[in-house]
């Protein structure tokens, strides 16, 4: 994408964000409630291997997440 | 002796003839070998078989060094033994002995005449020939006498070792090769079983080991990581896990940082990383490589830190400009024993996006792929036995790196804080990551024979609870904790007001406190116009003396400030948003700098905003600013999806508050007013 942009998938949503966020911006585009329980550690989130992945990791363009309870 | 003859059977099963000197064993254990995540066979050994001989020949079977039947117990001769050396360091094998002769005096693997292959090896012979095969002639040269009649010293039956081999002796105690008996004896003129020549072998020719983290920013102590349970983590644990594993495998035993470890929190970052270098300088690192928020204090600092560090840091692919010489040291050569592991670094290439553009100035970031596929080539040039990347890309990357560069055997990785619990095997190369905040461990066993992996294992250790915090680190990091208190007291400056942050006001109309947050980030990132939220300031502070620890209740969470170009069009749909509820609170309110804007809440949403001023004239809606914020809204948080159909200009890598307390230092007073920035239309 243009512009700084990429395309990451939460739980198959199609989500723009920029080149050098994290997984957390992620979750607050998706859904600002699952970024607070998962800030609290009541879920957790995993890449489309079936990974755990830090709140703080980097994403890509393409990635994909899930979120999973703990 | 007892011998059981029994063949290969079936697809899959190998069956290992054991020697057993009185008993035939009647129960059995079974091992899978495997590469990866794929089982090529399965062995089965008698279950009374000892560990450590199970533990080798499990590991060469699986090499294809050791041939099976296997008779463990034998006493092994010299003509055997320098067969199984030529193989260990794959040179011709001769048949027969003549040329087997000629080829063990070629390389210096005869210390006394005559040869006499049938002979049984002793232990000292053994040890001095497996050190020179190794390479290990130097370090035998290099031994001062003192230094080895101190190594030696400890064992009852020194005196029995040969002066011809007194210094490889010295050297194999020193290295780990060997170790003595519980009996305080070295048994220099013992003859060898089978079983204990590979077991030297093993020590030499085994599985390299691996330890690696990754993404530490700046765990370097213990922390809770939620509510009600015990702490876990920081580098005390980390490095009582190292030197537990390291004797695992004490000769083949090497530990890598993956990056992003020296920024993260106040430990770290009021000392600009100095406090996690000295503390990894206990730990025996073999080499690091550099992660994006390693540049954050810029290039400078980073220097100090990689001239501290008593590690190489390792980065190929970011260069000068200019004169295109790299940053860091591209590669290095590991010696295992006399095998050669060449080492190569990459970095992210969304670096110059993550961080202040101040902090790559004169930096150019190349590809990684291409740039990996250049240090193969290059480490191939060197006869290097193996390949292994230290990679901070992220892991959907590291699959790309494993899947597009032919040649590298291991990638160790960051950046993505991916939790792999073993490592993942893509083509013909492993993959490791080990989570994030000093959580893990990571563990990779690898044997390669002619560039193919043919042994692998590993695993992630946590650094749970129960791991002990090694003192040395706490110690260290002591001094460095009342430091943090210390600087959390200081006072940076003085306000000659009152700073509103209280939460009904600071979340429906202007404050001075707001004003003064937009004014440092529009100040800071030298942008047209800045926009916080409300709900990111979280208190007010007195008149006077203002101190660090304030700015940490102001601006607590670790939001990045980060610059987006925006259309006035979209400025101003961002601002009717801010607007649209009130005069009810909204952590999503705005407070401006650079601009000012009217709205009448009596008029319908999305049509409240009615004047917006920049630089004394109307906001031009096809114009494209320069606006700061900071990097919750950038991603739509509280709404604001406008945001993330701009574009991203700048990722200071800097938090708020800190670019905040920057800020005050330097201008030391402040008194910001209300001034009209945002008016409320009657």
């Amino acid at each position: 994408m243009e512009g700084n942009r990429i395309i990451v998938f939460v739980d198959d949503r199609e989500l723009p964000l920029y080149r050098g966020m994290e997984v957390k911006h992620a979750l607050i585009a998706y859904d600002m409630n699952i970024y607070q329980e998962a800030m609290e550690g009541k879920l957790k989130v995993v890449d489309e291997w079936g990974n755990e992945v830090g709140l703080s990791g980097a994403i890509s363009e393409g990635n994909r997440f899930y979120i999973k309870g703990r | 002796m007892i011998k059981n003859v029994l063949k290969v059977v079936g697809k899959k099963i190998l069956l290992i003839l054991l020697v057993s000197s009185l008993v035939i064993s009647s129960s059995y254990v079974s091992f899978s070998l495997t590469t990866g995540n794929q089982v090529k066979a399965t062995i089965v050994i008698p279950e009374d078989t000892p560990n450590w001989i199970q533990e080798v020949v499990v590991f060469f079977t699986q090499t294809g060094d050791l041939e099976l039947p296997f008779k463990p117990y034998n006493w092994m001769t010299r003509g055997e033994f320098v067969r199984l050396a030529f193989k260990m360091y794959p040179t011709e094998v001769p048949e027969d002995l003549v040329r087997l002769e000629q080829q063990a005096r070629k390389y210096n693997l005869i210390l006394k005449e005559p040869f006499n292959p049938g002979e049984f090896i002793s232990r000292e012979e053994a040890v001095t020939l497996i050190l020179r095969m190794a390479n290990r002639r130097i370090l035998v040269k290099m031994m001062k006498l003192s230094e080895a009649d101190k190594l030696l010293s400890i064992f009852k039956d020194v005196d029995e070792i040969d002066v011809t081999t007194y210094k490889s002796l010295a050297v194999a105690v020193r290295e780990g090769i060997i170790i003595g008996y519980p009996d305080k004896t070295l048994r220099p003129k013992a003859t060898l079983t089978q079983a204990e020549v590979w077991a030297l072998f093993y020590r030499i020719r085994g599985p390299i080991t691996f330890l690696h983290f990754n993404d530490s920013h700046g765990r370097l102590e213990p922390f809770i990581p939620g509510t009600g349970l015990p702490a876990i983590g920081g580098f005390g644990r980390l490095l009582t896990l190292v030197n537990r594993e390291r004797a695992v495998n004490p000769t083949q035993t090497f530990l890598f940082d993956l990056g992003d470890t020296i920024h993260g929190t106040n430990l770290v970052n009021l000392f600009k990383g100095k406090p996690a270098i000295e503390a990894l300088n206990l730990f025996g690192m073999t080499a690091a490589t550099l992660g994006n928020h390693e540049f954050n204090f810029g290039q400078g600092a980073l220097r100090e830190r990689i001239m501290e560090a008593n590690y190489p840091f390792l980065l190929s692919n970011v260069v000068y400009e200019t004169t295109r010489m790299p940053f860091a040291n591209p590669y290095m050569i590991l010696d295992v024993m006399g095998q050669k592991v060449g080492i190569f670094g990459l970095v992210t290439s969304d670096l110059p996006v993550v961080t202040h553009p101040d902090n790559v100035r004169g930096l150019l970031v190349l590809d990684p792929l291409e740039t990996a596929r250049r240090m193969v080539t290059l480490l191939r040039e060197h006869r290097v036995n193996s390949i292994v990347a230290l990679s901070h890309l992220g892991y959907s990357e590291d699959i790309k790196l494993a899947e597009r560069v032919d040649g590298i055997n291991l990638i160790l990785g960051g950046h993505s804080h991916t939790v792999l619990e073993k490592p993942v095997l893509v083509r013909n190369t492993l993959i490791a990551q080990a989570g994030e905040h000093s959580r893990n461990l990571g563990r990779v066993d690898m044997a390669v024979r002619k560039n193919q992996i043919v042994y692998s294992s590993g695993k992630l250790i946590p650094t749970i609870n129960e791991i002990v915090v090694d003192p040395t680190v706490t110690d260290l990091l002591r001094p460095y904790r009342d430091a943090v208190r210390a600087q959390m007291d200081r006072i940076i400056g003085s306000s000659f007001v009152f700073l509103d942050g209280g939460r009904p006001q600071i979340r429906t109309r202007e404050t001075n406190l707001g004003n003064l947050v937009a004014d440092v980030m529009r100040i800071t990132t030298r942008s047209d116009i800045a926009l916080q939220n409300g709900g990111g300031i979280r208190a007010s502070i007195p008149a006077g003396p203002m101190k660090v620890d304030q700015v940490f209740t102001v601006l607590p969470f670790d939001n990045f400030l980060v610059v987006l170009e925006l259309t006035g069009a979209q400025i101003k749909e961002a601002l009717e948003l801010s607007v649209s509820r009130s005069p009810a609170e909204f952590g999503g309110f705005l407070h401006v700098s650079g601009m000012s804007f009217v709205f009448d809440p009596k008029l319908p949403v999305n049509s409240r905003v009615t004047e917006i001023t920049f630089a004394g004239r109307p906001l031009e809606m096809a114009r494209t600013y320069r606006v700061a914020t900071n990097d919750f809204l950038a991603v739509g948080g509280d709404g604001y999806a406008v945001f993330t159909r701009g574009r991203l200009a700048v990722h200071t890598g800097e938090f708020l508050r800190d670019s905040f307390i920057k800020y005050i230092e330097e201008v030391k007073i402040v008194s910001p007013v209300v001034e009209g920035r945002i008016t409320v239309r009657p």
